[in-house]
Protein backbone atom coordinates (compact mmCIF):
# COMPACT_ATOMS: atom_id res chain seq x y z
CA UNK A 1 0.00 0.00 0.00
CA UNK A 2 1.05 3.48 -0.68
CA UNK A 3 2.18 5.45 2.13
CA UNK A 4 -0.89 7.59 3.51
CA UNK A 5 -0.91 11.31 2.75
CA UNK A 6 -0.86 14.02 5.62
CA UNK A 7 -3.49 14.55 7.08
CA UNK A 8 -5.12 18.42 5.88
CA UNK A 9 -4.78 21.42 8.43
CA UNK A 10 -8.08 23.37 8.85
CA UNK A 11 -7.42 27.20 7.97
CA UNK A 12 -6.76 29.50 10.80
CA UNK A 13 -8.15 32.90 10.24
CA UNK A 14 -8.22 34.95 13.10
CA UNK A 15 -11.93 36.24 13.64
CA UNK A 16 -13.51 33.54 12.00
CA UNK A 17 -15.59 31.61 14.97
CA UNK A 18 -13.36 33.40 17.44
CA UNK A 19 -10.97 36.35 17.80
CA UNK A 20 -8.13 36.87 19.96
CA UNK A 21 -6.25 39.79 19.88
CA UNK A 22 -2.63 39.51 18.49
CA UNK A 23 -0.80 41.77 20.98
CA UNK A 24 0.44 39.75 24.06
CA UNK A 25 3.39 42.35 25.26
CA UNK A 26 4.02 45.96 25.46
CA UNK A 27 7.54 46.86 27.46
CA UNK A 28 7.72 50.98 28.12
CA UNK A 29 11.34 52.07 28.21
CA UNK A 30 12.39 55.51 29.50
CA UNK A 31 14.98 57.75 30.93
CA UNK A 32 14.51 58.96 34.62
CA UNK A 33 16.72 62.38 33.83
CA UNK A 34 15.73 63.08 29.73
CA UNK A 35 13.62 65.67 28.49
CA UNK A 36 12.43 63.52 25.56
CA UNK A 37 10.88 60.90 28.26
CA UNK A 38 8.88 63.41 30.04
CA UNK A 39 5.83 62.68 28.15
CA UNK A 40 6.15 58.93 28.80
CA UNK A 41 6.33 59.16 32.00
CA UNK A 42 3.99 61.69 32.37
CA UNK A 43 1.89 58.65 30.76
CA UNK A 44 2.80 56.53 33.54
CA UNK A 45 1.62 58.66 35.99
CA UNK A 46 -2.01 59.56 34.52
CA UNK A 47 -2.83 57.34 32.19
CA UNK A 48 -1.30 53.75 31.80
CA UNK A 49 -3.38 52.34 34.50
CA UNK A 50 -6.85 53.07 32.67
CA UNK A 51 -4.51 52.08 29.45
CA UNK A 52 -3.76 48.61 31.43
CA UNK A 53 -7.53 47.90 32.54
CA UNK A 54 -8.58 48.84 28.90
CA UNK A 55 -6.35 45.80 28.08
CA UNK A 56 -5.97 42.86 30.14
CA UNK A 57 -4.75 41.07 27.70
CA UNK A 58 -1.56 42.29 27.05
CA UNK A 59 1.29 42.28 29.69
CA UNK A 60 2.58 45.54 30.48
CA UNK A 61 6.06 46.01 31.70
CA UNK A 62 7.92 49.03 33.04
CA UNK A 63 11.30 48.95 32.33
CA UNK A 64 14.02 51.92 32.98
CA UNK A 65 16.45 52.78 30.03
CA UNK A 66 18.56 55.28 31.18
CA UNK A 67 20.22 58.05 28.85
CA UNK A 68 17.95 56.71 25.89
CA UNK A 69 14.91 58.26 24.54
CA UNK A 70 11.68 56.14 25.35
CA UNK A 71 10.63 53.50 23.32
CA UNK A 72 6.98 51.53 23.42
CA UNK A 73 8.04 47.74 21.93
CA UNK A 74 5.29 45.30 21.40
CA UNK A 75 5.78 41.69 20.96
CA UNK A 76 2.91 39.74 18.92
CA UNK A 77 1.59 36.43 19.33
CA UNK A 78 3.09 35.73 15.95
CA UNK A 79 6.34 35.99 17.43
CA UNK A 80 6.76 39.23 15.76
CA UNK A 81 8.21 43.31 17.28
CA UNK A 82 7.26 46.75 16.65
CA UNK A 83 9.07 49.43 17.82
CA UNK A 84 8.06 52.65 18.10
CA UNK A 85 9.88 55.50 19.54
CA UNK A 86 7.90 58.38 21.66
CA UNK A 87 10.60 60.95 22.30
CA UNK A 88 9.29 64.07 22.96
CA UNK A 89 5.37 62.87 22.33
CA UNK A 90 3.11 64.07 24.50
CA UNK A 91 0.78 61.96 26.74
CA UNK A 92 -2.03 61.99 24.39
CA UNK A 93 0.17 61.90 21.32
CA UNK A 94 1.81 58.71 22.70
CA UNK A 95 -1.82 56.90 23.39
CA UNK A 96 -2.45 57.70 19.66
CA UNK A 97 0.11 56.40 18.40
CA UNK A 98 0.25 53.03 20.07
CA UNK A 99 -3.04 52.37 18.84
CA UNK A 100 -0.56 51.31 16.34
CA UNK A 101 0.09 47.94 18.52
CA UNK A 102 -3.22 47.30 19.92
CA UNK A 103 -5.16 47.35 17.02
CA UNK A 104 -3.51 46.92 14.41
CA UNK A 105 -1.51 43.92 15.13
CA UNK A 106 1.88 42.69 13.61
CA UNK A 107 0.90 43.40 10.02
CA UNK A 108 3.32 46.32 8.31
CA UNK A 109 1.98 49.40 7.97
CA UNK A 110 0.12 49.39 4.54
CA UNK A 111 -1.05 52.60 1.71
CA UNK A 112 -4.28 52.66 2.40
CA UNK A 113 -4.95 53.51 -1.54
CA UNK A 114 -3.11 50.97 -3.44
CA UNK A 115 -4.43 47.31 -2.94
CA UNK A 116 -8.32 48.27 -3.28
CA UNK A 117 -10.99 45.87 -1.74
CA UNK A 118 -10.01 42.24 -1.02
CA UNK A 119 -13.01 39.87 -0.93
CA UNK A 120 -13.13 35.91 -0.88
CA UNK A 121 -15.94 36.64 -3.15
CA UNK A 122 -15.32 39.15 -5.27
CA UNK A 123 -17.98 38.59 -7.75
CA UNK A 124 -21.66 37.35 -7.41
CA UNK A 125 -21.45 35.62 -10.40
CA UNK A 126 -18.63 33.83 -10.42
CA UNK A 127 -15.43 34.96 -11.98
CA UNK A 128 -15.33 34.12 -15.77
CA UNK A 129 -14.05 30.64 -17.02
CA UNK A 130 -13.82 29.48 -20.91
CA UNK A 131 -15.33 25.59 -19.32
CA UNK A 132 -18.42 27.52 -18.32
CA UNK A 133 -21.22 28.15 -21.46
CA UNK A 134 -22.39 31.43 -19.57
CA UNK B 1 0.22 48.21 41.09
CA UNK B 2 2.35 50.07 43.74
CA UNK B 3 5.07 48.73 41.98
CA UNK B 4 4.82 51.29 39.43
CA UNK B 5 5.01 54.15 41.41
CA UNK B 6 8.16 52.91 43.26
CA UNK B 7 10.01 52.70 40.60
CA UNK B 8 9.42 56.28 39.25
CA UNK B 9 10.72 57.98 41.97
CA UNK B 10 13.76 55.65 43.12
CA UNK B 11 16.35 57.60 40.83
CA UNK B 12 18.28 54.60 38.41
CA UNK B 13 17.16 51.77 39.78
CA UNK B 14 17.71 48.97 36.71
CA UNK B 15 14.95 46.55 37.90
CA UNK B 16 11.97 45.80 35.93
CA UNK B 17 8.64 47.04 37.19
CA UNK B 18 5.96 44.32 36.06
CA UNK B 19 2.38 45.58 36.04
CA UNK B 20 -0.17 43.05 38.02
CA UNK B 21 -3.50 43.89 36.85
CA UNK B 22 -5.47 42.49 40.39
CA UNK B 23 -8.34 41.55 38.24
CA UNK B 24 -8.58 40.52 34.87
CA UNK B 25 -11.59 41.41 33.55
CA UNK B 26 -13.22 38.67 31.09
CA UNK B 27 -14.75 40.52 28.56
CA UNK B 28 -15.38 37.27 26.65
CA UNK B 29 -16.90 35.57 29.22
CA UNK B 30 -18.26 31.79 27.59
CA UNK B 31 -20.38 31.01 30.58
CA UNK B 32 -24.04 32.09 30.71
CA UNK B 33 -23.91 32.79 34.17
CA UNK B 34 -22.06 35.20 36.33
CA UNK B 35 -19.70 32.83 37.82
CA UNK B 36 -17.74 34.18 41.10
CA UNK B 37 -14.13 35.04 39.97
CA UNK B 38 -11.98 32.36 41.23
CA UNK B 39 -8.73 32.89 43.70
CA UNK B 40 -6.42 34.78 41.25
CA UNK B 41 -3.99 36.41 43.79
CA UNK B 42 -0.46 34.38 42.40
CA UNK B 43 -0.97 34.48 38.35
CA UNK B 44 2.22 35.70 36.77
CA UNK B 45 1.18 38.83 34.26
CA UNK B 46 1.83 36.64 31.45
CA UNK B 47 -1.18 34.02 32.88
CA UNK B 48 -3.07 36.70 33.60
CA UNK B 49 -3.14 38.11 30.58
CA UNK B 50 -3.42 34.48 28.85
CA UNK B 51 -6.85 34.14 30.89
CA UNK B 52 -8.22 37.69 29.68
CA UNK B 53 -7.05 36.71 26.16
CA UNK B 54 -9.54 33.36 25.73
CA UNK B 55 -11.57 34.31 28.48
CA UNK B 56 -11.32 31.29 30.53
CA UNK B 57 -12.26 31.54 34.56
CA UNK B 58 -9.86 29.42 36.07
CA UNK B 59 -8.01 29.83 39.51
CA UNK B 60 -4.64 30.46 39.34
CA UNK B 61 -3.39 26.51 40.95
CA UNK B 62 -5.35 24.55 38.06
CA UNK B 63 -4.01 27.10 35.05
CA UNK B 64 -0.52 26.13 36.47
CA UNK B 65 -1.71 22.20 36.21
CA UNK B 66 -3.04 22.72 33.16
CA UNK B 67 -0.09 24.68 31.74
CA UNK B 68 2.56 22.39 33.59
CA UNK B 69 4.18 19.16 31.45
CA UNK B 70 5.35 16.26 33.53
CA UNK B 71 9.38 17.12 32.42
CA UNK B 72 9.02 20.07 34.22
CA UNK B 73 10.94 20.31 37.50
CA UNK B 74 10.79 16.46 36.72
CA UNK B 75 7.41 16.16 37.90
CA UNK B 76 7.61 17.01 41.07
CA UNK B 77 4.66 19.46 40.84
CA UNK B 78 1.31 18.81 40.01
CA UNK B 79 1.09 18.06 36.00
CA UNK B 80 -1.35 18.35 33.50
CA UNK B 81 -0.92 14.22 31.81
CA UNK B 82 -4.78 13.70 33.79
CA UNK B 83 -6.21 16.88 32.72
CA UNK B 84 -4.47 16.49 29.01
CA UNK B 85 -6.14 12.63 28.34
CA UNK B 86 -9.66 14.42 29.92
CA UNK B 87 -8.98 17.17 27.19
CA UNK B 88 -8.50 14.47 24.42
CA UNK B 89 -11.58 12.62 24.96
CA UNK B 90 -13.38 15.80 25.37
CA UNK B 91 -12.27 16.98 22.02
CA UNK B 92 -13.14 13.15 20.22
CA UNK B 93 -16.45 13.61 21.55
CA UNK B 94 -17.62 17.45 20.32
CA UNK B 95 -15.58 17.34 16.98
CA UNK B 96 -16.80 13.98 16.09
CA UNK B 97 -20.27 14.92 16.64
CA UNK B 98 -20.10 18.09 14.69
CA UNK B 99 -18.32 17.14 11.51
CA UNK B 100 -21.32 13.20 11.49
CA UNK B 101 -23.86 16.21 11.50
CA UNK B 102 -22.69 18.46 8.79
CA UNK B 103 -21.63 16.14 6.66
CA UNK B 104 -24.27 13.40 6.60
CA UNK B 105 -22.94 11.25 3.68
CA UNK B 106 -19.43 11.27 4.29
CA UNK B 107 -17.82 7.46 3.81
CA UNK B 108 -16.80 6.23 7.35
CA UNK B 109 -12.88 5.81 6.98
CA UNK B 110 -13.27 9.91 6.04
CA UNK B 111 -15.02 10.65 8.58
CA UNK B 112 -12.42 9.17 11.06
CA UNK B 113 -9.68 10.96 9.06
CA UNK B 114 -11.12 13.81 9.09
CA UNK B 115 -11.71 13.38 13.40
CA UNK B 116 -8.18 12.58 13.12
CA UNK B 117 -7.12 15.86 10.86
CA UNK B 118 -9.26 18.33 13.53
CA UNK B 119 -7.60 16.81 16.59
CA UNK B 120 -4.10 16.31 15.18
CA UNK B 121 -0.74 17.36 16.42
CA UNK B 122 -0.48 19.53 13.78
CA UNK B 123 -3.61 21.34 14.31
CA UNK B 124 -3.75 21.57 17.82
CA UNK B 125 -0.15 23.15 17.70
CA UNK B 126 -1.76 25.55 15.55
CA UNK B 127 -4.68 26.14 18.03
CA UNK B 128 -2.56 26.57 20.80
CA UNK B 129 -0.32 29.15 18.98
CA UNK B 130 -3.33 31.08 18.55
CA UNK B 131 -4.21 31.46 21.63
CA UNK B 132 -0.88 32.39 22.61
CA UNK B 133 0.06 29.19 24.59
CA UNK B 134 3.45 29.06 24.15
CA UNK B 135 4.04 31.84 27.05
CA UNK B 136 2.30 30.45 29.92
CA UNK B 137 3.47 26.54 28.95
CA UNK B 138 5.65 25.27 31.28
CA UNK B 139 8.26 22.46 30.37
CA UNK B 140 11.90 21.42 29.74
CA UNK B 141 13.13 20.12 26.05
CA UNK B 142 14.83 16.85 26.58
CA UNK B 143 17.78 15.96 24.74
CA UNK B 144 16.01 13.40 22.02
CA UNK B 145 13.07 15.75 21.56
CA UNK B 146 13.61 16.26 17.85
CA UNK B 147 13.03 19.17 16.01
CA UNK B 148 9.04 18.80 16.76
CA UNK B 149 8.84 19.27 20.32
CA UNK B 150 8.07 22.60 21.08
CA UNK B 151 4.65 22.15 18.53
CA UNK B 152 4.10 18.78 20.69
CA UNK B 153 4.02 20.14 24.25
CA UNK B 154 2.09 23.02 22.23
CA UNK B 155 -1.01 20.31 21.24
CA UNK B 156 -0.47 18.87 24.88
CA UNK B 157 -0.66 21.85 26.77
CA UNK B 158 -3.56 22.80 24.41
CA UNK B 159 -5.60 19.79 24.74
CA UNK B 160 -4.96 20.14 28.73
CA UNK B 161 -6.60 23.57 28.43
CA UNK B 162 -9.71 21.89 27.15
CA UNK B 163 -9.60 19.30 29.84
CA UNK B 164 -9.65 21.97 32.43
CA UNK B 165 -12.11 23.95 30.89
CA UNK B 166 -14.86 20.95 30.78
CA UNK B 167 -13.67 20.38 33.89
CA UNK B 168 -13.99 23.60 35.96
CA UNK B 169 -16.60 25.66 33.99
CA UNK B 170 -18.63 22.67 32.23
CA UNK B 171 -19.53 20.87 29.05
CA UNK B 172 -21.24 24.23 27.29
CA UNK B 173 -18.44 26.37 27.80
CA UNK B 174 -15.89 23.85 26.52
CA UNK B 175 -18.10 22.79 23.33
CA UNK B 176 -18.88 26.70 22.88
CA UNK B 177 -14.53 27.34 23.36
CA UNK B 178 -14.16 23.94 20.81
CA UNK B 179 -17.05 25.36 18.27
CA UNK B 180 -15.38 28.61 18.56
CA UNK B 181 -11.62 28.49 18.04
CA UNK B 182 -11.55 24.60 15.99
CA UNK B 183 -14.65 23.68 14.21
CA UNK B 184 -15.30 27.04 13.05
CA UNK B 185 -12.09 26.84 10.85
CA UNK B 186 -12.76 25.48 7.77
CA UNK B 187 -11.16 21.81 6.34
CA UNK B 188 -11.51 21.20 2.92
CA UNK B 189 -12.08 17.51 3.48
CA UNK B 190 -11.61 16.31 -0.60
CA UNK B 191 -7.69 15.13 -0.27
CA UNK B 192 -9.56 12.22 2.46
CA UNK B 193 -12.03 10.96 -0.02
CA UNK B 194 -12.09 7.72 -1.80
CA UNK B 195 -11.73 9.04 -5.46
CA UNK B 196 -9.97 6.87 -6.97
CA UNK B 197 -12.11 5.41 -9.17
CA UNK B 198 -15.39 7.61 -9.98
CA UNK B 199 -16.71 6.46 -12.58
CA UNK B 200 -16.90 3.00 -10.73
CA UNK B 201 -18.14 4.25 -7.34
CA UNK B 202 -20.72 6.63 -9.02
CA UNK B 203 -22.17 4.08 -10.57
CA UNK B 204 -22.47 1.76 -7.47
CA UNK B 205 -23.45 4.89 -5.30
CA UNK B 206 -26.46 5.31 -8.05
CA UNK B 207 -27.46 1.49 -7.88
CA UNK B 208 -27.74 1.58 -4.18
CA UNK B 209 -29.89 4.82 -4.18
CA UNK B 210 -32.00 2.75 -6.73
CA UNK B 211 -31.86 5.69 -9.36
CA UNK B 212 -31.32 5.49 -13.14
CA UNK B 213 -27.54 4.32 -14.11
CA UNK B 214 -25.13 7.28 -14.49
CA UNK B 215 -24.45 8.85 -18.24
CA UNK B 216 -21.78 11.19 -19.71
CA UNK B 217 -23.34 13.59 -22.13
CA UNK B 218 -21.56 16.38 -23.84
CA UNK B 219 -22.54 19.51 -23.04
CA UNK B 220 -19.99 21.45 -24.55
CA UNK B 221 -17.22 21.37 -27.12
CA UNK B 222 -14.64 23.55 -28.67
CA UNK B 223 -11.20 23.28 -30.75
CA UNK B 224 -11.70 19.24 -31.11
CA UNK B 225 -9.06 19.35 -34.18
CA UNK B 226 -6.75 21.30 -32.77
CA UNK B 227 -4.06 21.29 -30.20
CA UNK B 228 -5.97 22.92 -27.22
CA UNK B 229 -9.77 21.33 -27.03
CA UNK B 230 -12.06 21.91 -24.82
CA UNK B 231 -14.52 19.37 -24.11
CA UNK B 232 -17.36 20.15 -20.92
CA UNK B 233 -18.61 16.84 -19.93
CA UNK B 234 -22.03 16.46 -17.35
CA UNK B 235 -22.56 13.28 -15.88
CA UNK B 236 -26.24 12.12 -15.96
CA UNK B 237 -28.93 10.34 -13.54
CA UNK B 238 -31.68 10.40 -16.12
CA UNK B 239 -32.72 13.94 -16.84
CA UNK B 240 -30.62 15.06 -13.89
CA UNK B 241 -27.08 16.63 -13.90
CA UNK B 242 -25.08 15.23 -11.07
CA UNK B 243 -21.81 16.77 -11.89
CA UNK B 244 -19.56 18.10 -14.43
CA UNK B 245 -16.24 18.11 -15.50
CA UNK B 246 -14.18 19.55 -18.00
CA UNK B 247 -10.97 18.43 -19.78
CA UNK B 248 -8.87 18.81 -22.64
CA UNK B 249 -10.18 15.01 -23.73
CA UNK B 250 -13.36 13.61 -23.70
CA UNK B 251 -12.16 11.00 -21.26
CA UNK B 252 -10.69 13.39 -19.17
CA UNK B 253 -13.65 15.33 -18.73
CA UNK B 254 -15.88 12.27 -18.25
CA UNK B 255 -13.76 11.11 -15.18
CA UNK B 256 -13.80 14.89 -13.91
CA UNK B 257 -17.42 14.79 -13.98
CA UNK B 258 -18.33 11.55 -12.35
CA UNK B 259 -15.59 12.90 -9.39
CA UNK B 260 -17.05 16.00 -9.15
CA UNK B 261 -20.41 14.43 -8.48
CA UNK B 262 -19.52 12.51 -6.05
CA UNK B 263 -17.79 15.29 -4.37
CA UNK B 264 -21.62 17.10 -4.69
CA UNK B 265 -22.64 13.58 -3.09
CA UNK B 266 -19.84 13.41 -0.31
CA UNK B 267 -20.03 16.47 0.86
CA UNK B 268 -22.96 17.55 0.95
CA UNK B 269 -23.16 19.88 4.05
CA UNK B 270 -25.91 20.13 6.55
CA UNK B 271 -25.96 24.28 7.76
CA UNK B 272 -26.51 24.45 11.35
CA UNK B 273 -27.08 21.10 12.27
CA UNK B 274 -28.79 20.05 15.33
CA UNK B 275 -26.20 18.27 17.65
CA UNK B 276 -26.73 15.90 20.48
CA UNK B 277 -25.09 17.85 22.43
CA UNK B 278 -27.35 21.08 22.69
CA UNK B 279 -29.37 19.08 24.62
CA UNK B 280 -26.92 19.81 27.56
CA UNK B 281 -28.01 23.23 27.39
CA UNK B 282 -31.60 22.85 26.68
CA UNK B 283 -34.43 22.93 29.77
CA UNK B 284 -35.56 19.78 31.31
CA UNK B 285 -38.89 19.85 28.72
CA UNK B 286 -37.21 20.66 25.47
CA UNK B 287 -34.45 17.81 26.05
CA UNK B 288 -37.62 15.17 26.50
CA UNK B 289 -38.98 17.13 23.00
CA UNK B 290 -35.23 16.71 21.32
CA UNK B 291 -35.54 14.67 17.94
CA UNK B 292 -32.14 14.14 16.70
CA UNK B 293 -30.88 14.30 12.77
CA UNK B 294 -32.35 11.86 10.50
CA UNK B 295 -29.42 9.38 9.45
CA UNK B 296 -27.49 9.32 6.14
CA UNK B 297 -27.24 6.39 4.01
CA UNK B 298 -23.76 4.59 4.54
CA UNK B 299 -21.84 4.22 1.14
CA UNK B 300 -22.01 2.13 -1.43
CA UNK B 301 -19.79 -1.04 -0.95
CA UNK B 302 -17.38 -1.27 -4.15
Amino acid sequence: MPPRPPLPIPVFKNGVGMFVPQIKRIVFNYCERSGSSRGLIDFFQRDLKQFAEAHPHVEMVVHPRPSKHPLVKGTFISGRQKVLCVKNMSSKEIQEHIKLLTEAADAHAKPAIKGGVVSSTPAVRGIWSPFKQI
Amino acid sequence: MSCVRSSLFALARPAAATFRIAQAISFRALTTQAAAAPKRGDLTPAQAAFLARTGFNFSAKLLKQATTHKTYKDGKVPHSEQLQYFGEQVLDLYVTEYIHAKYPNLPPATLRDAVAAYTSTATLSMLGKSIGVQDVMRWEPQEVSGKDSEARMQAKITKALIGALYKAQGAVAAKKFIHAALLAKDMDLAPLLPLDEPKRALSALLKRQGRERPVSRMLHETGRHSSAPVFVVGAFSGLDKIGEGAGSSIKMAEYRAAKDALLKYYLHTRVNPPLPSDTEAMPHAERNAYVGAPLGDTPAIL
